[in-house]
């Protein structure tokens, strides 16, 4: 088995969605466990990849292309997890506010949010509210985050958390939110849930929001 | 110069041209022709973490050929339209070859002439600040003030304002247009105080979308004093509807444009020297795409979060010898740094970037990124004034002498590079009445000039 756990992990270090799905599927026929192979090959793989990033060894391409990969195993494993045994850590819609296109910071908290098992759908650069919303009702989504680089696309920050009352599904979503300009004085004034200062943090960040109960915003800095 | 005619034929060049997805070209075109430009020139594993300004000329050549193919194999790619636009290298030599060599910038005692320069030019190179860091809309009157108020600071870029008479001033919005308008009577009263209302100006600050530009872009061009138009694209390598609505303005005005994008190490072109590679090619596409009559593509290091690490001191340098030793264009890198207002890092981590560049033959910067850019009210004059006397000291050093300085400046920062101390707001260090420092913030600036005369630096 370690032997298909290695080449999961490989596939996925290369970006191989296609691979990385076809191994999955031989690993189910054979009886592994949908956690097994998440945990065992896809996580291995991602970790690894984490590892080269900083060590100048792998860049962005490569880390995006291993959470897609990651991502289409994921999907595939969904239906074969039982609903407690449901090893995605939870769901979370991402982008950069409206008017906003920086995305390498977007990019990465997504990446890192991937590789720690959440289902991440990534909707890119210049998102409005209404789409924030519209996206985390259509994907069943347990967070919601925003990225902002500038002050003026962190208003709709605000707007969307005004918005989410305004429509009564404000406890519906867990709100987190990061990016430069961002302060925790900025997150508590907003009443969003939480705020993480690096991609590393928002998993972390992303994990307590999920399973803590929180009375008031949680800051990791 | 940008002429709205040829502006609008790239326009339906690029709506034609061949279909390719964002994310085929951020993760398989971009990388993979990168590697093999890298491959292909021997350029993989250059980086000389000894010389982080460049010594070798022929290696900075061969970054210039491969940068040059990179542009004429894969042109650019519009998000918008999801299409690519592809250049022949003759019309990009072409297009180099028409690029001015030479601006008049301003009027009467402000005029500034913004000239091509080479590597270890003696010409002076030219300062513009600020960047576009948020602030109080009521600072803006006096701290522009202030950082115009040195002879040493050519252009006014100053910075930006995120709410209108108050009101926040939403991206993407008619909020935003009217931040536009308002900048740019701000900017005129500033000006106006300062003696300064002829000076260069760039702009617009607080333009986060097109929004902004399309309002406040008119009120400060002048036939006689053109305004310098901030085109930026949505990243390397890459264009977009957003910025051609910018660029088309200034060509319909007549104004001088500068466009570009930031390039960044460890993302999408790879390590320092891929990076190199995309940067010379982002360069010399805004020629051929725009006409653009200023460069403005940056070297960043996503990791590091920073331009001032010694591995992207190494590769601004290599990228503007290549395209100073190459072509006669006018180039504008920003040195991305995290430190802030009264701190000593801010000074040695500006002085290290400004000395890189300057003595490799760029022509003008844009600067101070205090704090990153990303603190509110994290800018004062007095850094802005201390790069601009580094920058333009920088002309009178050798390759050899800017290396040895460079590596001296490492040596105060290095180790705290991609954590730097965001120091204190324009309100904590600096004296809003009389626009002077604390003693505090004087002592820094002062001892720091102290300790780089002594290693050389003529400021
Ligand atoms: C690169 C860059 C650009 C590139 C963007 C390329 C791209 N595709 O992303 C270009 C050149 C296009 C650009 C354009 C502009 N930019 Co810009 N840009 C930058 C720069 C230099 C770096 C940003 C970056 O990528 N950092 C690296 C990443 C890894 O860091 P990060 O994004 O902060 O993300 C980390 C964390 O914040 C966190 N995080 C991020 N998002 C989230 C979300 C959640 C939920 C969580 C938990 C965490 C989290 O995790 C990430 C990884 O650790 C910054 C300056 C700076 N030092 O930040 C200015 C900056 C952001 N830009 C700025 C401005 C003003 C602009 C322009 C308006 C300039 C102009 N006048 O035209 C335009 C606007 C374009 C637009 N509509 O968006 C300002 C914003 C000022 C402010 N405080 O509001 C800054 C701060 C620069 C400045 N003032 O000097 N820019």
């Amino acid at each position: 088995m370690s032997e298909l756990f290695k080449d999961l992990s490989q596939a996925i270090y290369d970006g191989d969605a296609e691979k990385a799905v076809e191994l999955a599927k031989s690993g189910i026929d054979a009886g592994v466990k949908p956690n097994e192979l998440i945990d065992n090959g896809g996580v291995d793989g991602l970790e690894r990849l984490g590892t080269a990033f900083n060590e100048m060894e792998a860049f962005l391409p490569e880390l995006m292309l291993g959470g897609e990969a990651m991502k289409a195993m994921l999907d595939y494993l969904m239906p074969f997890m039982a609903k407690d045994d449901s090893s995605s850590a939870g769901t979370i819609v991402v982008g950069t506010a409206q008017g906003d296109l920086h995305d390498i910071g977007l990019n990465l908290v997504a990446t890192q949010l991937a590789v720690a098992g959440f289902k991440v759908v990534n909707l890119g650069t210049d998102i409005t509210v209404k789409e924030y919303i519209a996206e985390a009702k259509k994907n069943d989504a347990d967070i919601i985050g925003i990225s902002s680089l500038m002050t003026s696309s962190a208003y709709y920050q605000e707007e969307l958390l005004k918005r989410m009352i305004q429509e009564g599904i404000r406890d519906n979503y867990k709100v987190v939110v990061g990016g430069g300009p961002i302060t925790p004085q900025w997150t508590k004034d907003i009443g969003a849930d939480g705020y993480a200062r690096t991609a590393v943090q928002a998993v972390d960040l992303c994990k307590r929001v999920m399973t803590e109960d929180l009375s008031e915003a949680l800051i990791i800095e | 110069m940008a002429s709205v005619k040829k502006i609008v034929q790239m326009m339906e060049r690029v709506k034609d041209g061949p279909a390719c997805t964002t994310a085929d070209w951020d993760y398989k075109i971009v990388p993979g022709t990168v590697r093999e430009m890298l491959k292909k020139y021997d350029l993989a594993k250059t980086y000389n973490p000894e010389t982080p300004v460049n010594q070798d000329m022929e290696l900075a050549d061969r970054f210039f050929e491969a940068g040059l193919e990179l542009a004429a194999t894969i042109g650019l790619h519009c998000t918008d339209t999801e299409t690519q636009i592809i250049f022949s290298k003759e019309e990009i030599l072409e297009a180099l070859r028409d690029a001015p060599s030479e601006l008049v910038l301003g009027v009467g005692k402000d005029r500034r002439i913004l000239k091509s320069r080479g590597v270890e030019d003696k010409v002076e190179p030219l300062y513009c600040t600020s960047l576009s860091i948020q602030i109080d809309e009521e600072l803006y009157i006096p701290l522009v003030q202030g950082l115009v108020g040195r002879p040493n600071i050519d252009i006014l870029q100053g910075p930006s304002i995120d709410t209108v008479f108050g009101i926040p001033a939403f991206a993407d919005s008619p909020f935003e247009t009217a931040a536009g308008l308002r900048e740019a009577k701000l900017r005129a009263e500033a000006l106006w105080r300062a003696g300064r209302p002829d000076m260069p100006q760039m702009c617009l600050s607080s333009s986060t979308t097109h929004f902004a530009f399309l309002s406040g872009y008119p009120m400060i061009h002048r036939p006689e004093n053109p305004a310098i138009g901030i085109a930026l694209q949505p990243a390397e390598l890459k264009t977009n509807y957003s910025n051609f609505h910018k660029v088309l303005m200034v060509a319909g005005y007549g104004g001088i444009l500068r466009s570009g994008v930031t390039s960044m190490i460890g993302g999408y072109s790879g390590p320092q020297e891929g990076t190199v590679i995309a940067n010379i090619a982002s360069d010399i596409l805004q020629f051929a795409l725009l006409g653009a009559d200023i460069s403005n593509s940056s070297m960043y290091d996503v990791r590091k979060n920073s331009a001032c690490c010694r591995n992207a001191l190494w590769a601004m340098s290599m990228s503007v010898q290549a395209t100073s030793r190459n072509t006669h264009t006018i180039l504008d890198k920003i040195i991305n740094q995290s430190a802030g207002p009264c701190t000593k890092d801010i000074l040695y981590t500006n002085m290290a970037g400004l000395v890189t560049t300057g003595v490799s033959g760029m022509e003008l910067t844009t600067g101070p990124r205090s704090a990153g850019g990303a603190k509110r009210n994290h800018i004062t004059p007095l850094e802005a004034y201390f790069s601009a006397d580094v920058f333009k000291a920088s002309a009178k050093l050798s390759l050899e002498e800017a290396n040895e300085l460079v590596l001296y400046g490492l040596t105060k920062y290095e180790d705290t590079v991609d954590n730097q101390p965001a120091g204190k707001s324009f309100y904590d260090c600096y004296d809003i009445d009389t626009l002077q420092p604390s003693d505090e913030w004087k002592r820094m600036d002062d001892e720091v000039r102290e300790d780089l005369r002594n290693r050389g630096l003529s400021i």
